[in-house]
């Protein structure tokens, strides 16, 4: 199982041994135990569907392994957010959080996925496709930009009635 | 030596035209001009053939010269927060009924951005895919039962992936 500790946020960190998709704390568990070769471990995939030149270099380094499991970035992505959506999923419903009424046999599961503001409805479609070959009947791609206006703008208003946007939100 | 120019309230800079010399006026009063480039009096007005005025400098005095709206945003400033912006209401409502239809964001960085108003219950899952770092966040909604069910930012599992990073 792959959380431990009441830190929220796992590394973006994933690959393929033995036919099985090992990702987040439990491959760097792996890999600092040895049992997996630092060299097989996808870093920065993200940056991979940027379509800029400079990332060129990156790019050619993190694609090499996904094609030696016959896999596309897409279908990587597709493999992380399927790992990401079953875990939450099953927190949600073992843990009976929502009561009895509900499993997650029935209930549907629509899929937000924040990305950068700057990435093209190109970059964009990746996730989508992505969600879809989870067969997700809901993915909507966010600019990072607007959820952080609409994390503040839902918040309560301060004490002189005025909003207050944090500079690098 | 460099000489630099302080031009004081009064002064103004004038930018000349493209391959014209560089011309300023100096004030007529010494207090407030405190560094004269050499050979010059405060009552000259001279052409600065071979000094050049730094540009933050000259930001510094534009800057200076502003009006009192300024200085009361620099006082709202001293008060708050200096890196807060403020937002006029009038903003705030647009903004607000822009994103009337998005549902809440669970915190900065991991935020439930939900669209749709689809009758029934469902669970709403974003992820924050990150170059280094994976977040999540969820949200129940029941739309016939007009509930939201949404934990909050520090309740487990309110958001995704309890992850040690480096756990030693």
């Amino acid at each position: 199982m792959a959380w431990e500790t009441s830190t929220y946020q796992t590394p973006s960190t994933l690959t393929y041994h033995k036919g099985k998709l090992l990702w987040g704390a439990k491959l760097e568990r792996l890999v600092r135990r040895c049992e997996i070769p630092e060299a097989e471990v996808l870093r920065h995939f993200k940056l991979t569907l940027h379509t800029h030149e400079s990332l060129k270099t990156l790019k050619e380094k993190v694609e090499v392994i996904p094609e030696k499991h016959n896999k596309t970035i897409y279908d990587l992505y597709a493999d992380y957010m399927h790992e990401l959506v079953a875990t939450m999923k099953r927190r949600v419903f073992n843990d009976n959080i929502l009561g009895p009424a509900y499993n997650a046999q029935t209930i549907p599961v629509d899929i937000i996925v924040g990305a950068p503001q700057s990435w093209s409805p190109q970059e964009n479609r990746a996730l989508i496709e992505a969600a879809k070959k989870l067969g997700m009947n809901s993915c909507t791609v966010v600019g990072e930009a607007l959820c952080a206006a609409a994390f503040h703008f839902t918040k309560d208003i301060d004490v002189a009635g005025e909003r207050w946007l944090q500079v690098g939100n | 030596m460099v000489a630099v120019a302080k031009m004081s309230r009064t002064a103004h800079a004038v930018v000349p035209p493209r391959g014209k010399k560089h011309k300023i006026s100096v004030d007529e009063n010494p207090d407030e001009a405190e560094y004269q480039p050499d050979g010059m009096t405060n009552d000259d007005t001279k052409t600065l053939s071979s000094q050049r005025v730094p540009r933050a400098k000259k930001r510094k005095t534009y800057r200076d010269n502003q009006g009192p709206d300024d200085d009361e945003y620099r006082s709202r400033d001293q008060e708050n927060d200096s890196t807060k912006t403020p937002v006029s209401q009038h903003s705030a409502r647009l903004l607000s009924k822009h994103l009337r239809s998005l549902v809440v964001a669970t915190s900065t960085e991991s935020n439930v951005v939900d669209q749709s108003e689809a009758p029934g219950p469902r669970l709403c899952i974003a992820l924050d895919i990150g170059t280094t770092l994976t977040k999540g966040a969820f949200q129940f909604r029941n739309t016939a039962e007009k509930s939201v069910y949404q934990p909050k930012s520090d309740q487990w599992p309110g958001r995704l992936a309890p992850t040690k990073l480096h756990p030693h």
